[in-house]
């Protein structure tokens, strides 16, 4: 710098205050105004309460708004409150109760089921519900999904159609080729939800994006992708099943679903009121906010909890002695309690608590980890330099390949080394995941699967059919499977399911490691959530305070 | 020199980097732990004095899993710096030396594709590296060190014509010394410089790449406690264990800030 | 801009004579960044349409090696690498980017849905981020103690050194959750911008800062501010005359480059405050991997950036008279101090190639 300049400069030091001051104004205008407005949006929780909007954060896009097509849990919820099912399922009981059907029955071996709907419903088009419209449903869904590309949860569900017989406008049969014990639980579920006849002749692309026509007691507004699915009330709705809590309209007017990836802005959001309802509320935030008075709301998923899943075409797993230790040597309890739901049980079957057809293996599942060393030394396997163990110079590890759940898997990790198993961790994404179960090249599998009912240990299991996840070669267990799905009598099926969760846990085909709960919560004044039997829920009694 | 070296802030910069090494190189002398064992029962703990960084959701102590993670940020960015120095460097002393000689169709091409490397921001062409090479922290190198070798390549390459231009190199060319010894002797030393200087500074930015490649999810398997793996474990419990995040993310940011410093340091004294 | 005498027409071919080189670069550039995106992406490993399926099956994804043999087959993947590049090019020039694979939709409807967030949140954080590091350039010049200056100019490369993520994170808590001033994600509401925009604020304010507080030293030093401090120019008047007007043509030439910096920016605000953007589609297609949602959004931003550089590079002469007629005759000298860093694509003629201050903050 010119010294020459310094002498001229010092003397304009009282002068130069303006412009400061200028910047100092500026910005304090600039706050107020952001306070002023922050005023302003700051109680939108509160204005929200009065108009009858509820806004619902969600944890992950739905990707597709069209119930019938995808698996996608924040899909499904979401598509459900825009459909009804033929039938509806008691929670409590497993009942099966009408809905859209005011009357239906099957024939003893559970090829045929007939209907009959009940009058006056009508979709949000104005067209009317008939038998015609039902069929459409059924054979689109069909053709959906035959190349496998989408409504694959729906065409599980429909295994064996042979078509509908429409007898009058409101009588309809639906045909198997082979018994479908499945069906009236899968009848009651969103993805047979019933579409308008418009809708099914819509490409399923533009169903997705667009969203589709139902009876349900809200209608599609609008989605925008990774950002908002919005519906209003249908006016005029009057045909909701036995189990809800009240006739005619739904109390709401309008719903907003915020899609919130982050949980914690998710969470946050709940407790600054900025969201009436959260979903997907982190296990561990659960004991803190409920200790701050929101309403918590929790149940576990039906199907198979989140396990190991082991390929038996590896020759570590495919070791008795292996399997034995890790059936007895994973300290489950400590696992929930860390990262599990507070509230909830450790998994005690190859089935879930929350599953009809669940029946308990505690003891076959109980945490020894003497009785899990015992087994492996037994078995040849001896404690290396390292700390993992050898036998026959092999050392005791494999992969499990996961995509989601990493801080899980990392426990596990660490409780299976204390035992001398080195477990390595793939983790990668849904593409990768599916397609090591595709080309069968994983050596165990970490994910757990929601289904309504037992039929998910088929879907697991089963050899014979297309999409199953486990690798393993056992013909009783085989058959078991393929008897259960065609079994009528109740009791021989649950027979046939129970004998089914032993073989499994005992052979140490499964290894489960935590129940997946659905976890939401609210702000205490919102009254009338509930869940339905698929642990997806029923916005239709839910009141702002 | 000296006297610059003796700043407070520099003096700080050289032991805040002098520590990042020895966590890198040896991190069992700063945290004699093992950053992979974890007690549950003592999971979430705020830092205190057994635990100064606190403890994570499975019960691992944060400042074990800092000081071990350091080897894998600081190799994966050193890495990164070296691919694109290295890389860029050469392509941009060849279009510098051979434009002229054969030409310019050859430098403008070249160049253009320089341009690509430039026009992609570079996280997003690092993703796309690590995505088809798959995760890890030498597929992260890779991608970030090829997005930097762009702007590598452009000093080097204006490095190369300013010296071609300066009068020693003519001197030698018109006494008649070989056009390789003319590049080896006289032009890439002196257009070395500033490419140095660069390097140096670009390391700051490495780090920053590569743990931000790390927090969205493409970086180290897990367990591996890569600085940035760590930030991002640590958000889902930001209103409840803010030294997840925090702590983590102040290391990184006090490594960048004394590399850069120091960078800035010997780059002005060259 | 004419000189007295010269006809309209003569203006225009020099104009076309200095604008048609950039235009062949820029041209020349965007078909560079399509062929180098398309072999890398089809380099990609895994198996993109089971990704596909896998974001709308879930756990009822099937697995039937025929069935998935045939939607290869549907989705286009099957045919030959060759085949498959000129008829995306052909695409590409009737602006079709093609469809994405994991949701079906148009790959330029997804983009131009998103791009309207992206830009208010890049737009607002240039402009909050420029205008603070006028603000702080400008404290710091007319501040007469040494320490406040050395203060002041300490600030900004904190911008660049902590991590965009971190401070997203930490404006979060202290912003929305604390003081619930500001939504923490989306973008229901307008004031959903401002966060994201602040994060990415801080790294766009200090680059620019760099280059700019570099230009005002380079600016003090000259014979003009110091004729116009003797005529006894207030602090203020000498800046906003002198300095600021010289001091900016260096720091427009690295707004080139920080619209590639918040590109490649947007991606992690985008994640951590849930909003839709350029960024986190590109995040969730290449976990995807949708490759033709990659390759459009990569061969977009490589547009916008050329375009910028473009248009930077032909504005020099508008902005800087000494440029004109240099942009006139390619063969002339090159300008004195003041000429622009080389941030912006490389101008052949290897003018003022003195990159210390330009590209080395600028990643």
């Amino acid at each position: 710098m010119n010294p020459f300049l310094h002498h001229l400069r010092s003397e304009r030091i009282t002068v130069n205050t303006t412009p400061q001051r200028r910047v100092a104004l500026a910005a304090g205008s600039a706050i107020a105004l952001t306070a002023l407005l922050a005023g302003c949006t700051g109680g939108s929780g509160g204005d929200a309460a009065a108009d009858g909007t509820l806004v619902f954060a969600v944890e992950t896009d739905p990707t597709c708004i069209d119930p019938q097509q995808p698996t996608v849990t924040q899909a499904l919820y979401i598509g459900r409150q825009v459909v009804d099912s033929l039938v509806d399922q008691d929670p409590e009981t497993g009942d099966i109760v009408p809905w859209l059907a005011e009357d239906f029955s099957s024939n003893d071996d559970l090829t045929s089921f007939e209907f009959t709907l009940r009058d006056g419903v009508t979709f949000s088009d104005d067209s009317e519900l008939t038998s015609d419209v039902v069929k459409a449903n059924l054979d689109s869904i069909v053709e959906m999904s035959a190349d496998g590309s989408t409504a694959t949860l729906a065409a599980q569900y429909l295994a064996g159609y042979s078509g509908t017989e429409v007898t009058d406008e409101h009588s309809f049969t639906v045909n198997f080729d082979a018994p479908n014990a499945a069906f009236l639980q899968g009848a009651s579920t969103m993805s047979l939800g019933i579409v308008s006849a418009e809708t099914t002749e819509q490409s399923p692309d533009a169903r997705c994006q667009d969203g589709v026509i139902g009876t349900g007691p809200f209608v599609y507004d609008a989605y925008s992708p990774n950002s908002e699915i919005s519906m209003d009330r249908r006016e005029g709705y009057a045909w909701g099943s036995e189990l809800r809590g009240h006739e005619g309209d739904a109390t709401l007017s309008r719903v907003e679903f915020a899609v919130v990836t982050e949980d914690s802005v998710r969470v946050g959001g709940l407790q600054s009121g900025e969201f009436d309802m959260i979903g997907e509320l982190p296990y561990a935030d659960e004991p803190r906010i409920s200790e701050e008075g929101y309403s918590i709301y929790a149940k576990a998923n039906p199907g198979i909890p989140t396990s190991l899943i082991p390929n038996l075409d590896n020759p570590v797993l495919a070791d008795d002695a292996v399997r034995e230790a890790l059936r007895v040597g994973i300290d489950r309890d400590d696992i929930n309690a860390t990262l599990g739901y507070a509230e909830g049980d450790a998994p005690s079957s190859a089935l879930s608590s929350g599953t009809t057809g669940y029946s308990s293996q505690a003891d076959a599942m109980a945490y020894d980890r003497d009785a899990a060393i015992a087994a492996l030394e037994d078995g040849g396997w001896e404690l290396g330099d390292d700390g993992i163990r050898e036998k026959d110079g092999e050392r005791l590890t494999f992969t499990t390949t996961g995509f989601y759940e990493q801080n899980m898997i990392e426990l596990i990790q660490l409780q299976l080394k204390d035992l001398g198993i080195d477990m390595q961790i793939n983790f990668t994404d849904a593409g990768g995941f599916f397609g090591a179960i595709a080309d069968r090249s994983y050596d165990m599998l970490f994910a757990a699967l929601t289904r309504t009912g037992p039929d998910a240990l088929g879907v697991a299991f089963e050899q014979a059919a297309p999409s199953h996840w486990a690798v393993l070669d056992d013909p009783d267990l085989e058959s078991l499977l393929v008897e259960q799905a065609s079994t009528s009598d109740p009791d021989a099926r649950q027979a046939l399911i129970d004998e089914a969760q032993t073989t499994i846990i005992e052979k140490g085909y499964l290894f489960p490691i935590l129940e997946v709960y659905q976890l939401h919560a609210s702000q205490s004044e919102v009254t009338g959530f509930e869940f339905d039997s698929a642990s997806r829920f029923h916005l239709y009694d839910v009141a702002l305070g | 020199m000296i006297r610059r070296l003796l700043r407070p802030t520099t003096l700080l910069s050289l032991l805040i980097v002098l520590i990042a090494a020895v966590m890198a190189l040896a991190p069992g002398l700063l945290a004699p732990g093992d950053p992979l064992a974890g007690v549950t029962g003592d999971r979430l703990l705020a830092p205190g004095l057994a635990h100064p960084f606190g403890t994570d959701a499975l019960g691992r102590d944060v400042y074990t899993r800092t000081v071990h993670g350091a080897f894998l940020s600081l190799a994966a960015a050193t890495a990164a710096v070296l691919v694109g120095g290295i890389a860029g460097g050469a392509i941009g002393l060849v279009c510098g030396a051979l434009r002229g000689r054969v030409g310019t169709t050859v430098d403008f091409v070249v160049m253009r594709f320089v341009d690509v490397l430039i026009a992609v921001p570079g996280i997003l062409l690092a993703l796309i590296v690590v995505a088809t090479l798959g995760f890890g922290p030498w597929s992260i190198a890779l991608g970030v060190g090829l997005g930097a070798a762009g702007s590598f390549a452009r000093v080097m390459r204006a490095q190369v014509l300013r010296v071609r231009g300066e009068e020693y190199v003519e001197a030698a060319a018109t006494l008649g010394v070989r056009p390789l010894t003319v590049l080896g002797r006289h032009i890439l030393p002196n257009a070395m410089r500033p490419v140095l200087a660069m390097a140096a500074l670009e390391l700051g930015t490495a780090i920053l790449s590569v743990s931000t490649i790390s927090f969205l999810g493409f970086g180290v398997q897990p367990p591996s406690p890569e600085w940035g793996a760590l930030v991002s474990d640590g958000r889902d419990y930001i209103a409840t264990a803010w030294w997840l995040t925090v702590l983590p993310g102040a290391v990184i940011v006090c490594v960048v800030l004394a590399v850069t410093r120091l960078a800035r340091v010997i780059g002005v004294e060259r | 801009m004419t000189q007295a005498g010269t006809s309209p027409r003569r203006a225009l071919v020099r104009i076309a004579r200095m604008v048609w080189p950039r235009l062949v670069q820029f041209v020349f550039v965007v078909w560079a960044t399509y062929t180098v995106t398309f072999l890398l992406i089809r380099v990609l490993p895994g198996d993109p349409v089971l990704a596909a399926l896998a974001v709308q099956s879930g756990d009822a994804t099937t697995v039937d090696p025929e069935q998935l043999a045939a939607l290869r087959e549907e989705a286009g993947l099957a045919g030959g690498l060759v085949a498959q590049y000129f008829s995306q090019l052909g695409g590409l020039i009737t602006g079709d980017l093609g469809t994405s694979l994991a949701t079906g939709r148009a790959v330029t409807t997804m983009i131009a849905d998103v791009v309207p967030g992206t830009l208010a949140i890049a737009g607002l954080a240039l402009g909050i981020g420029i205008a603070t590091s006028l603000i702080i350039g400008f404290l710091a010049y007319i501040s007469p103690w040494r320490w406040v200056r050395d203060l002041l100019v300490q600030l900004p490369p904190l911008g660049v050194a902590v991590p965009a993520f971190v401070t997203g994170l930490i404006l979060i808590s202290v912003f929305s959750f604390t003081l619930g001033w500001f939504p923490a994600s989306g973008a229901r509401s307008s004031l959903g911008v401002v966060l994201p925009a602040i994060t990415l604020a801080f790294p766009v304010g200090a680059i620019f800062f760099q280059v700019f507080s570099t230009a005002i030293r380079e600016a003090e030093q000259s014979p003009y501010v110091f004729t116009a401090d003797v005529k006894g120019l207030s602090r203020l008047a000498v800046f906003r005359k002198h300095i600021l007007r010289n001091a900016m043509l260096p720091s427009v030439t690295s707004i080139g480059l920080l619209i590639g910096f918040l590109a490649g920016g947007t991606a992690v605000v985008e994640t951590v405050f849930s909003r839709d953007g350029i960024g986190r589609i590109v995040v969730a297609a290449v976990q995807a991997r949708d490759v033709n949602v990659i390759q459009g959004v990569i061969i977009v931003v490589a547009i916008v950036y050329a375009l910028a550089a473009l248009l930077v590079d032909v504005s020099y002469p508008f902005i800087d008279p000494r440029l004109r007629r240099q942009a006139a005759n390619p063969g002339a000298a090159a300008p004195a101090a003041g000429a622009p860093a080389d941030a912006v694509p490389a101008n052949p003629s290897g003018s003022a190639q003195s990159t210390q201050t330009g590209s080395e903050d600028a990643r």
